[in-house]
């Protein structure tokens, strides 16, 4: 395999559509960041930010799972104004 | 090995504070208190000087550093929370607000002050001795001054940004300098979206006000009920020996 070969491999758009790709990225956002899932991950990433920032006392990490928390509850708004998903 | 003074397995040499170990962090300060704990637990008398003033104002600026970081970001996350209680910004991607939805809002809207709270509260079992005592104190000095400064901050802030700045004309003023490259239907979203969203800012005011109060309340009840635990420990140790 050339290097070119492989550069065109890392391309998805070789082997899907630009449509079939973008819609991809809308299924995976909407999985993550809208309904169950994102009500899921926000409260898990919440209650861990509590864990190891309170009670493990690793503050960095407690205030950066906080923010992740935030991101997760509020990407989804963000994303459907922005991509009008 | 033994010594000719007696023996001074127990001793412990306490570190003054503001020479040349400035406290910068939380846990230096911790270091700091627990080593006057240790002291003051073997029965030592520590010079009530030993906590200089200048160290006062170092323990009371972590104090005052970390609420007042942690009070500005709430400041600006807090009418986010509050909008999703008040059903004006959605959350999850969605307008249909459910009960967890608006526990989750509220659990994020405190989490933030609550959560530095109990860090500041974790020193509570260290509050026995007299100088333990005097550096706690003055770290949690610092908390309340930040807080108080917090809620002036946050009122004046809301209320500016209520009154001044998302005043209707203003905001549509400075949204049209988006258009052309804005399209006209995205920017009367964000237009309403802000309407909207205005009166959610006096809310967020007295919502601080609020949280504020717990911020400050929640550790001196944690230190209280620690510092008794810690106590009676001591003295079950005592008897035991």
């Amino acid at each position: 395999m050339t290097a070119a070969h492989f550069i065109d491999y890392l391309n998805p758009l070789t082997y899907m559509s630009h449509a079939q790709y973008m819609s991809l990225w809308r299924a995976l956002f909407q999985a993550v960041l809208q309904g169950f899932w994102a009500k899921f991950f926000a409260s898990f990433a919440l209650f861990l930010a509590f864990f190891l920032g309170v009670y493990r006392q690793r503050i960095v990490a407690g205030v950066l799972l906080f923010f992740l928390s935030v991101a997760i509850a509020y990407g989804g708004c963000m994303l459907k104004f922005v991509l009008g998903l | 090995m033994s010594h000719k003074d007696g023996d001074k397995s127990n001793d412990i040499t306490p570190i003054g504070v503001g020479g040349s170990i400035r406290p910068k962090s939380f846990i230096d300060v911790v270091s700091i208190v627990q080593n006057y704990f240790l002291a003051e637990k073997h029965g030592n008398d520590l010079p009530e000087n030993l906590l200089t003033l200048k160290g006062k104002i170092v323990i009371s600026e972590v104090g005052f550093k970390g609420a007042f970081i942690s009070g500005l970001v709430s400041i600006l996350l807090t009418p986010f929370f509050v909008g999703v209680i008040e059903r004006c910004v959605p959350i999850f991607g969605s307008y249909e607000f459910t009960l967890f939805d608006q526990a989750f809002a509220v659990a994020l809207a405190l989490s933030f002050a609550m959560g530095y709270s109990l860090i500041l509260a974790s020193i509570g079992r260290y509050y026995i001795g007299k100088l333990s005592k005097r550096a706690i104190n003055w770290l949690m000095a610092g908390l309340t001054v930040a807080g108080v400064l917090k809620i002036v901050i946050a009122f004046v802030f809301y209320n500016t940004l209520y009154a001044s700045v998302l005043d209707a004309r203003r905001v549509a003023k400075f949204l049209l300098w988006f258009y052309p490259q804005v399209s006209y239907q995205a920017l009367n979203r964000i237009y309403r979206f802000l309407m909207g969203v205005k009166p959610v800012l006096l809310t967020s005011a007295s919502f601080v006000v609020l949280t504020t109060f717990l911020m400050i309340t929640i550790p001196w009840l944690f230190i209280f009920t620690a510092s008794r635990k810690t106590r009676r420990m001591i003295e079950r140790e005592k008897i035991w020996r």
